[in-house]
């Protein structure tokens, strides 16, 4: 029932919209109330109050160090350096552009009010350790129990470096930063009344207090800011990024994408994310914070969704694989489900609750996923009707609960 | 038909919400303001600031007596004096308003870590002005005088050494400094006789009225004096490790101490338990809580039953805060998660308090989140 009302919700929200801003002569900026523009530009005395550069610039670090985090040349103290930066600043990029700003990656990760986790960033900060440690000195080894290695497909044509977990470190890092990073700064941050409206900031938007020398007031920006962590590399695609967004990088934005194809699991999603985007927006221009908050409620549930599908996606990719004897592929495709199963916790399901939580993911990760060579299947396929429901099936009722219904088997 | 009706509720619910204007200057839940504020005024506040200024002027004799007599048992009276004064400081510094907010009260008492290059200027200069500028605030309080007491030699005999070698110099501005201390808190006791009964009157609900200063001041000191100060910017949560960061750093075996007395005084603050009996509670940010959970004020699953849930996260970090080694800084270097596991036990709290709690209540949050790019 639940689900049922969210998507009339969703289906009537821009005709409800209207009908209220239309009958509400009285509004608070005196009538001056703007309407969504089709996509996400703003102005503000004819010049763009849109500001979202300290996202791109985070969004373009990860890649070096997704790049760095499949180097046999990569050592702990240089990861170290482009993840958690050199005295509160970024360092350690072959791009100089990135370096010596306050963009540091992983002050964002696990960061949120609501849903951050010193353990949780600890866990980045341990895969690193072993990547440099176990993983590079070992990169021609064969890999097997307990020894990191190497593994190829039975073409060749793939080489997957594994820990002696059997686990492909870059996998779990970058699915995991998908929700740890990306995603929670998102929808457990920027979006949030935590960051929109502490301290002056309602009434400064209230009253059109830019934020320093900038265009935009600091509500403004925050959202933008939320914004930008998923549309941060969208460059010229930016007006087109509703209908087409282009899955630039290897966070978010790639698996958005990939759900919203034709014949993804939820083609149109990218247009529904990216109108609350501008609505949002929209919203805090004309001062209206619940019609804000509502739009930010639609982007938690929405985005928290790539999380589900593709958690499950690799869950089952990875049986697919066993089953065609395809060992190596299978330890890559269930690297990537552990990185988005870790990434569950962060999810939001518009109430500011995640649809699974830190407790019940990292018990089951440490658990049952805790070793790749000695994975027993079930515990991700056994049928929901089973004594032990298997986390395929745990994460569809995760959402199921909430009255989300992912729509993939 | 009854989802269509629930669908239409639930529209017309979202109708009012959007297109009415909420009237925030009141408080209109109808729970009496005035008799929590009477509770945390004249059963917790005033009395921890009272017991506060009796145990820094313990201290205060006792450097006197050392600065008559410097001896190796003087010196040891004043650093056990220092330490229960320390601890009982815990439990004022989240009253951050009136007059303590207008002089920087907390920030001259308790600002960690100390600068001894600054200290050292002052111990040398013969005219400091305290109270000049900010740079000034860690170079006194608490955390300078734990560097006088503790940090000066690896034994106590070093330490006293540098106080009858000196010509005076070091323990002139010991002396400086508490005098310092005990006028401040002085100023701001009177502070709070003169304007006690303002403050329990003042029920609103606007930034100035009296809970919502209190509460913005208390969850503040929940998530910033708390969890950031003591736990996390020690832990390196948002840098490398920094064990030289721990409160009390040259007497680090007390960081324990000092953290488990904090959490307590929040705990106890939130239930409203009297500050000098603690079998007796009154009226309090639980009850406010539990009155709203009773006339179904919201039917969020935020919100049913969070009075308990935040003392649930007041117990599950005392669990984890004892656990720790008594020296933070030794924790950190041996086994840091456990500090971690600390911080995200009282990080829980924090999204209670502050997400949770303050929202419920209609009180704004009046510092920034500092979390930007």
């Amino acid at each position: 029932m639940k689900n049922l009302i969210y998507k009339s919700m969703l289906l009537s929200l821009a005709i409800f919209v209207f009908s209220c801003d239309n009958d509400d002569n009285d509004n608070d900026n005196g009538g001056n109330n703007i309407v969504a523009p089709m996509s996400y530009e703003f102005t503000r005395d004819g010049e763009s109050s849109v500001s979202f550069s300290g996202q791109t610039t985070r969004l373009t670090q990860a890649e070096e160090l997704y790049a760095a985090l499949n180097s046999s040349e990569a050592t702990e103290s240089g990861l170290d350096l482009m993840f958690n930066g050199d005295a509160n600043s970024s360092a350690g990029f072959a791009d100089e552009s990135l370096n010596g700003t306050s963009k540091i990656i992983g002050s964002k990760t696990a960061a949120s009010t609501l849903a951050g986790s010193a353990t949780t960033k600890q866990m980045f900060d341990d895969m690193i350790v072993d990547y440099a440690n176990n993983v590079v000195p070992n990169w021609t080894s064969d890999a097997g129990p307990e020894q990191p290695g190497a593994i190829s497909t039975p073409d060749g044509a793939s080489t997957y470096h594994l820990n002696g977990a059997g686990q492909e470190i870059d996998q779990l890092f970058f699915k995991g930063l998908i929700g740890a990073f990306t995603l929670d700064q998102i929808v457990n941050n920027y979006i949030h009344p935590n960051q929109l409206d502490s301290g002056t900031r309602i009434d400064d938007n209230d009253n059109d207090v830019l934020s320093g020398d900038n265009n935009y007031t600091d509500m403004e920006h925050k959202w933008d800011e939320g914004f930008g962590y998923l549309y941060g590399l969208e460059g010229d695609n930016l007006q087109n990024a509703g209908a087409s967004p282009s899955g630039s990088g290897s966070l978010l934005m790639k698996y958005f994408k990939k759900v919203n194809d034709e014949g993804g699991y939820e083609p149109g999603i990218g247009q529904v994310v990216y109108d609350a985007f501008i609505m949002g927006r929209t919203a805090i221009v004309n001062k209206d914070y619940d019609l804000r908050d509502q739009q930010a409620a639609i982007i938690k549930v929405e985005l928290s969704k790539v999380i589900g599908y593709y958690a499950i996606h690799y869950m089952n990719d990875y049986i697919a694989k066993l089953d065609a004897d395809n060992v190596a592929k299978a330890h890559h495709s269930l690297s990537e489900g552990w990185g988005f199963l870790l990434s569950l916790q962060f999810t939001n399901n518009g109430n500011d609750e995640p649809f699974m939580d830190k407790a019940t993911v990292e018990y089951f990760l440490a658990n049952y996923m805790g070793d790749f060579h000695n994975m027993n299947p079930a515990v991700l396929t056994a049928p929901a009707s089973s004594q032990y429901p298997g986390m395929i099936a745990l994460v569809k009722q995760a959402f199921e609960a909430n009255g989300v219904t992912l729509n993939i088997d | 038909m009854r989802f269509n009706y629930l669908i239409i509720l639930f529209f017309i619910t979202l109708l009012s919400i959007s297109c009415t204007e909420n009237d925030n200057n009141s408080s209109t839940d109808g729970y009496d303001r005035s008799s929590l504020l009477s509770n945390m005024v004249d059963n917790i506040m005033i009395p921890a600031h009272q017991n506060f200024d009796s145990q820094l002027e313990l201290f205060e004799s006792a450097v006197n007596s050392f600065g008559q007599d410097r001896s190796i048992s003087n010196l040891e009276l004043m650093q056990d004096q220092f330490i229960e004064a320390y601890k009982a400081w815990q439990h004022i510094e989240m009253f951050n308003i009136g007059y303590a907010e207008e002089i920087f009260y907390a920030s001259k008492m308790n600002i960690y870590p100390a600068n001894i290059t600054r200290i050292t200027q002052n111990i040398n200069s013969d005219n400091v002005d305290l109270d000049g500028n900010s740079n000034q605030f860690s170079a006194q309080g608490f955390p300078a005088v734990d560097y006088l007491l503790f940090g000066l030699g690896e034994t106590n005999d070093q330490i006293l050494n540098v106080y009858v070698t000196d010509n005076n110099l070091t323990f002139g501005y010991l002396n400086l400094l508490v005098s310092k201390m005990v006028n401040n808190t002085d100023s701001v006791i009177s502070y709070w006789e003169t304007n006690r009964q303002s403050f329990i009157n003042s029920t609103g609900n606007t930034s100035t009225s009296s809970l919502n200063k209190l509460a913005n001041d208390f969850v503040y000191f929940y998530e910033k004096g708390l969890r950031a100060n003591k736990i996390g910017i020690p832990a390196g949560v948002w840098s490398g490790e920094l064990p030289q960061n721990v409160e009390a750093y040259y007497k680090s075996d007390i960081s324990k101490i000092l953290a488990i007395e904090a959490l307590q005084a929040s705990a106890d603050f939130f239930n409203g338990i009297h500050f000098e009996d603690s079998q007796t509670n009154g009226e309090s940010l639980y009850d406010y809580l539990a009155y709203l959970d009773d006339t179904n004020y919201s039917d969020s699953s935020m919100f049913i039953g969070l009075e308990d849930d935040i003392v649930d996260s007041f117990d599950s970090s005392m669990i984890k805060i004892n656990v720790l080694n008594d020296n933070f800084a030794l924790q950190i270097e041996t086994d840091n998660m456990k500090m971690l596991e600390a911080y995200d036990a009282i990080q829980q709290g924090v999204v209670r308090l502050k997400t949770n709690m303050l929202s419920i209540l209609g009180i704004a949050v009046d510092y920034y989140d500092a979390d930007g790019d």
